[in-house]
């Protein structure tokens, strides 16, 4: 366990993230960051400058080519898959831009499959994922699958999916890319609201600079680096 | 929830309805084609077997043969309606057992022996009105014989029990064929020219083409008087308690006894052999129906797993390991296979009452003259249900290990 404060979340040296090939792409270049628990924070940057990468190894889905990344003190890049699977499905929740929920399950359900995926599902925990539902205002629609709902009821389905382990960071990639803008912002209202409520960092990534802006802190990515972190708050 | 690869793959079950309707087509159609082909067949070979053993001792002990020159009518049983009348025809036959009776007391004791039976057996003819036939004649002890045979079983009208020197039974082919009933009369001439009026006090039907046409039995004193065999007989009929042993037990006779001793194994070599020949053939068969079956399995699962992948990247992303991905097509092939060889065994009873219904009007086959009883191999509907189970396991295991290394960021990003 490195010598790490317990109020930091996620701590990142010297990140490198290279695809090889004839022309070797340098996704993420030398990053240091560090991120707080509980705090609302957005990636922003042009098409292809490294925000999604950076986004993929935060969230553990991918891994840096050289560098550290401390997750809650621990060190991850000696984890093997299934480490880094049990501690997706514990501590990190995802939305993405296309909702990306399983076709052939209701709502509810797919707010239970992290819960299903940890083999924790009892009671308690169906009922907490109609809260949740209820809570993103879709408490009339736990039976609906999702070809039966829009595109903000669906992203809505994400978004509670990505609660229903109580994870302790959510990663948003684009989440409101694909809607308009009233649901945009009461998506937005909605991932504030629980930050507050809650206590839950929000790492979203997006290009939409007005939605960046209201973050507490914006970093912004340009051909991967950190050419901007900049605190609101 | 415990098992969540389950609850998926059922719900893919039933919710992809195209691919598992192919996926269980190409199994069930397996199944069925695995029990059916080896069903008709081997009901086919046992019921061949079973009556070929039920109506011939398992083992008969017999003398070397002897030549003789004889100038009576001489036929073939193959050319049974020709009958040729040779001056000094060397004939063969085999010698008497003029001990017999020390022969039945020095085996007795003999392991697997079950039933002994003495009796005398040669060609000759029987003759009604202008109707001759050639036959096997048989001169029987019928209390004996019929602990060694199933010819008690086989009487389908008369008697066989208490058969008398003045009566014979006749098989059911050879009496349509001389037009002779319960009560007539017929004449039986044995090699050497002696012949005998008899009355036809039993019929049979064996179900065995070569019996039902060219077996009659007399009892034990016309047959010598026949052959003009005196008090001897040339032939010991013995019944075993396990068939297969026989080629052993027949080996162990003939060293204790020195004499001739046939087991209806060698005698039925040939169809054994061709049994045999035939269940490998069904083996390739077999090997080629699992092999295309798995070959459509196999594409089937790779196309559904191209059109889940960015499910599969979703599932990874919320912590869903590597062998609970595969675990999640695995058993959604398991779950196929098992609705699959359900519908395989019904098709398969389906395919064999149509093919008996088939045989049954065609009314007989090359060897026998009754319809086999066609019922479903257990051997091989076990060997279907496993191959069910592990052609998809093997199918589906190498799309669903493609689809565990899928990399959860190349997954949702298509």
């Amino acid at each position: 366990m490195a010598n790490i404060p317990e109020n930091i979340l996620l701590k990142l040296e010297n990140i490198n993230r290279t695809y090889a090939g004839a022309q070797p792409v340098y996704a993420l270049k030398n990053i240091n960051l560090t991120i707080c628990k509980g705090e609302f924070l957005t990636i922003v940057g042009p098409s292809g400058s490294g925000k999604s990468t950076m986004m993929n190894v935060l969230g553990l889905l991918d891994a840096p080519t050289s560098g550290h990344l401390y997750y809650l003190g621990q060190e991850t890049s000696k984890w093997n898959e299934k480490r880094k699977a049990e501690f997706r499905n514990r501590e990190i929740g995802f939305i993405f831009q296309a909702h990306l929920l399983l076709p052939e399950f209701t709502a509810l359900e797919n707010v239970l499959m992290p819960s299903f995926i940890s083999r924790k599902t009892n009671k308690e925990q169906k009922n907490r994922a109609k809260e949740i539902l209820i809570h993103v205002g879709l408490g009339d629609k736990f039976y609906s699958k999702p070809a039966q709902l829009s595109g903000g009821q669906n992203q809505r389905v994400a978004i509670a999916r990505s609660l229903m382990n109580n994870p302790s960071v959510i990663f948003a990639d684009e989440p409101t890319g694909a809607l308009d803008q009233k649901t945009s912002m009461d998506i937005y209202n909605l991932f504030r609201k629980i930050n507050a409520e809650v206590g839950m960092t929000f790492i979203i990534v997006t290009h939409e600079r007005d939605l960046a802006q209201k973050a507490d802190r914006v970093i912004e990515i340009v051909d991967g680096n950190i050419v901007r972190d900049e605190r609101h708050v | 929830m415990k098992f969540y690869e389950l609850f998926i793959a059922l719900r893919y079950v039933t919710s992809n309805l195209k691919q598992s309707v192919i996926i269980t087509v190409a199994i069930s159609i397996g199944v069925a084609l695995i029990i059916w082909i080896p069903s008709i067949n081997l009901s086919f070979f046992d019921d061949l077997i079973d009556k070929s053993v039920a109506s011939t001792p398992n083992i008969t002990i017999t003398k070397e043969l002897d030549t003789f020159k004889s100038n009576a009518p001489t036929f073939d049983l193959f050319f049974a309606d020709r009958r040729l009348l040779l001056k000094n025809q060397v004939q063969s036959r085999k010698r008497n057992i003029k001990s017999y009776k020390e022969v039945i007391d020095q085996v007795k004791n003999v392991e697997q022996i079950e039933a002994m039976a003495p009796f005398v057996n040669e060609q000759g003819f029987v003759i009604k009105g202008a109707e001759e036939r050639g036959a096997q004649i048989r001169g029987i002890i019928p209390e004996l014989e019929t602990k060694v045979t199933d010819i008690e079983n086989d009487i389908i009208r008369g008697r066989i029990k208490g058969l008398g020197v003045n009566d014979i039974v006749l098989g059911i082919t050879l009496a349509d064929k001389l037009n002779a009933d319960i009560g007539d009369r017929v004449t039986i001439t044995g090699p050497r020219g002696t012949s005998k009026n008899l009355k036809v006090v039993g019929i049979f039907s064996t179900g065995l083409r070569a019996n039902d046409e060219f077996q009659v039995y007399v009892a034990l004193k016309s047959g010598q008087q026949i052959f003009e065999l005196g008090n001897d007989v040339n032939s010991i009929g013995i019944k075993i308690k396990d068939i297969y042993k026989a080629n052993d037990v027949a080996q162990a006779l003939r060293k204790m006894t020195g004499l001739d001793v046939d087991s209806w194994m060698e005698e039925n070599k040939q169809i054994l052999d061709q049994i045999n020949r035939f269940k490998l053939i069904i083996v390739f068969i077999n090997f080629l129906i699992i092999f295309s079956a798995a070959s459509s399995i196999t594409s089937v699962f790779l196309m559904l797993i191209a059109s889940k992948a960015k499910e599969i990247g979703i599932l990874k992303s919320m912590g869903a390991k590597n062998h609970s991905v595969m675990a999640v097509f695995v058993s959604q092939a398991v779950s196929l296979s098992l609705i699959a060889y359900v519908i395989g065994l019904c098709f398969a009873k389906l395919l064999i009452a149509w093919y008996a219904g088939i045989i049954e009007s065609a009314g007989e086959t090359l060897f026998t003259s009754e319809v086999p009883e066609f019922k479903i191999s257990i051997q091989y509907a076990v060997l279907a249900f496993f191959y069910s189970i592990f052609t998809t396991i093997l199918a589906s295991i190498i799309p669903s290990y493609q689809a565990a290394k899928l990399n959860p960021v190349e997954a949702i990003n298509g």
